[in-house]
């Protein structure tokens, strides 16, 4: 069950990282003159990013730790 | 437990997934948005301690060898001094029932009261260690598990409790069984030793088994005279053997008291009785007494005695204080007439069989020699010291005949009294309950010991494991977070 929920989640984390990367792209390149929109947008493209970062780092490391427990 | 371990280790990953998710999401609520870093660092911790679970316990058991950590040796210090505790206490309250019995009921109340609570209250303490060291000994590696278990719940639930139970296993496993190290380093004198000195003199006189009577008794001579300063010794009657229990000196009527609050008799078991005077055995009649027979219950005469008994001393007859005639032939005791003067003393008796009579005098009588028949003199064959005075012993053997043997003597003398004293049953007891300070001394010694010590030892590991718990559950890592 927390297996489940957990790919659940890691792919409910990528959509939601393109969501956001879209999201902050959007708000940055958006022809508003107000720079705490914009500057919002590209924070939340930087938060995006490490999360995405995160989301690489942690299933490599998963993955690794997987394949060394199933080898040994 | 591998499967504790195993939902451990995917409810790190869950966190982990979830600070990634919470990292990704679009809103800008810090409220929400700091969980992030927390969740990521925490699921990284909670996965590391799964993963290193083996290592740690392969870690606790190499300091424990280090540091030479015996549970054999724990655990035998403790049920050791449960069972002197446990034998103090019924040791105490056995004292307590006979000073209740004994009449000094408030002495009990006042003194052996607080004794009796302090050794009950050190059994426990001792029974909680026990305790405490069966669960860490026992269960250190499932206590660990349930820790990460409690640790890598998302959201840092059980976070603080999990670290608690990882740092208290590890704490306690390590350190707990040196607690006998540590109370003999602050240690003296061993109570349990002061305990034991206690306990094994009160063995030797098994009241709780025997149960105990107060008893005055009457001891008289084969014609019913009174005799005073008698020596009555008496023994309990066990299967194999016989146990000095109490002596008691009878007074100038006669009587002896084993009442309270010193005195008193075995009841459950069958006595015998040993006469003493003058330095010489003499055979009381009852000999073997049995408690529920021989003793008269009266409760009425005598505020400090329930019982009664009479007693007769076959084969003697007072002539005077500290002069008596022993016969070992009932006919001449039965024939015999006294004729007392101021300083001469006639015996006159008729034998038909030959037999030995005994006479002992007390040397103040100044007494040299016993006439036989106003013809034969006979001088002392004997000399009996007892209690510091000398009692001549004259003994006369005679064939059938009618005899008269003289004395001469100062009855107007004030001869010495023996210095003989008896020992009540219970004085010999008492000579440990009337040192109540001694007592006192030893449950402050055993609370000190067995309480104190191991209190302090505890909240020492107390604040250890708080420690340790803080080092493994108590930190926060800070990851860069924009929005």
């Amino acid at each position: 069950m927390i297996s489940d929920l957990t790919t659940r989640i890691v792919m409910a984390a990528w959509a939601l990282f393109m969501l956001s990367w879209a999201l902050g792209w959007l708000l940055k390149g958006s022809p508003i003159p107000i720079y705490r929109v914009k500057r919002f947008g590209q924070d939340m493209v930087e938060d995006a990013i490490l999360g995405a970062f995160w989301l690489a780092v942690g299933t490599s490391i998963f993955a690794l730790i997987k394949y060394l427990a199933s080898s040994v | 437990m591998d499967q504790y371990l195993i939902l451990a280790y995917s409810l790190a990953i869950l966190t982990y997934y979830l600070g990634v998710l919470i990292y990704a999401i679009p809103i800008p609520w810090w409220g929400i948005k700091k969980w992030a870093p927390t969740l990521i660092y925490d699921a990284l911790a909670a996965s590391l301690l799964v993963l290193m679970f083996s290592t740690i316990v392969e870690l606790v058991n190499y300091l424990g060898s280090l540091l030479n950590v015996d549970w054999q040796v724990y655990f035998e210090w403790l049920t050791s001094r449960i069972a002197i505790m446990g034998s103090f206490i019924s040791f105490l309250i056995t004292l307590s029932l006979m000073l209740s019995s004994a009449g000094v009921k408030a002495v009990s109340t006042a003194v052996l009261g607080p004794i009796i609570s302090l050794a009950t209250y050190t059994l426990i303490v001792l029974e909680i260690f026990f305790i405490l060291g069966l669960v860490f000994n026992q269960f250190f590696a499932k206590i660990m598990i349930i820790g990460i278990l409690l640790y890598s719940i998302p959201f840092r639930i059980a976070r603080g409790a999990g670290a608690a139970l990882v740092a208290m296993s590890i704490v306690f496993t390590l350190a707990l069984p040196l607690l006998p190290v540590f109370t003999h380093a602050f240690t003296v004198q061993g109570a349990e030793e002061r305990i034991l000195e206690i306990t094994e003199k009160m063995d030797k006189v098994n009241v709780e088994e025997w149960g105990i009577v107060f008893v005055k008794g009457h001891v008289t001579d084969r014609k019913g005279k009174p005799v005073n300063n008698i020596l009555t010794k008496w023994f309990a009657l066990l299967k194999q053997s016989e146990v000095y229990v109490a002596s008691y000196m009878t007074l100038e009527d006669g009587w002896f008291d084993a009442g309270r609050p010193y005195g008193g008799l075995p009841y459950n078991v069958m006595l015998k009785l040993k006469a003493e005077y003058c330095g010489v055995e003499l055979t009381p009649e009852p000999r073997i007494i049995d408690p529920h027979a021989d003793f008269t219950y009266n409760p009425l005469k005598d505020p400090n005695a329930d019982y009664f008994v009479e007693i007769k001393i076959k084969d003697m007859i007072i002539i005077s204080k500290y002069f008596f005639v022993k016969s070992n032939s009932n006919e001449v005791l039965d024939a015999l007439k006294i004729i007392k003067g101021d300083d001469l003393a006639n015996l006159k008796f008729t034998i038909s069989k030959p037999a030995t009579v005994t006479l002992v005098i007390h040397e103040d009588y100044n007494v040299d020699k016993v006439i036989v028949n106003s013809t034969k003199a006979i001088r002392y064959s004997k000399v009996k010291n007892w209690g510091g005075v000398s009692f001549q012993i004259y003994e006369v053997s005679l064939n059938e005949g009618t005899w008269v043997l003289s004395v001469r003597v100062n009855f107007q003398r004030d001869v010495k009294d023996p210095e003989i004293t008896g020992k009540g049953y219970l004085e010999t007891i008492s000579k440990n309950i009337g040192d109540f300070e001694e007592l006192g001394k030893v449950i402050a010694n055993a609370v000190f010991e067995w309480i104190v010590l191991p209190g302090t030892y505890l909240s020492i590991l107390i604040m250890s494991t708080y420690s340790l718990a803080y080092v493994i559950g108590g930190r926060k890592i800070r990851l860069p977070i924009k929005t």
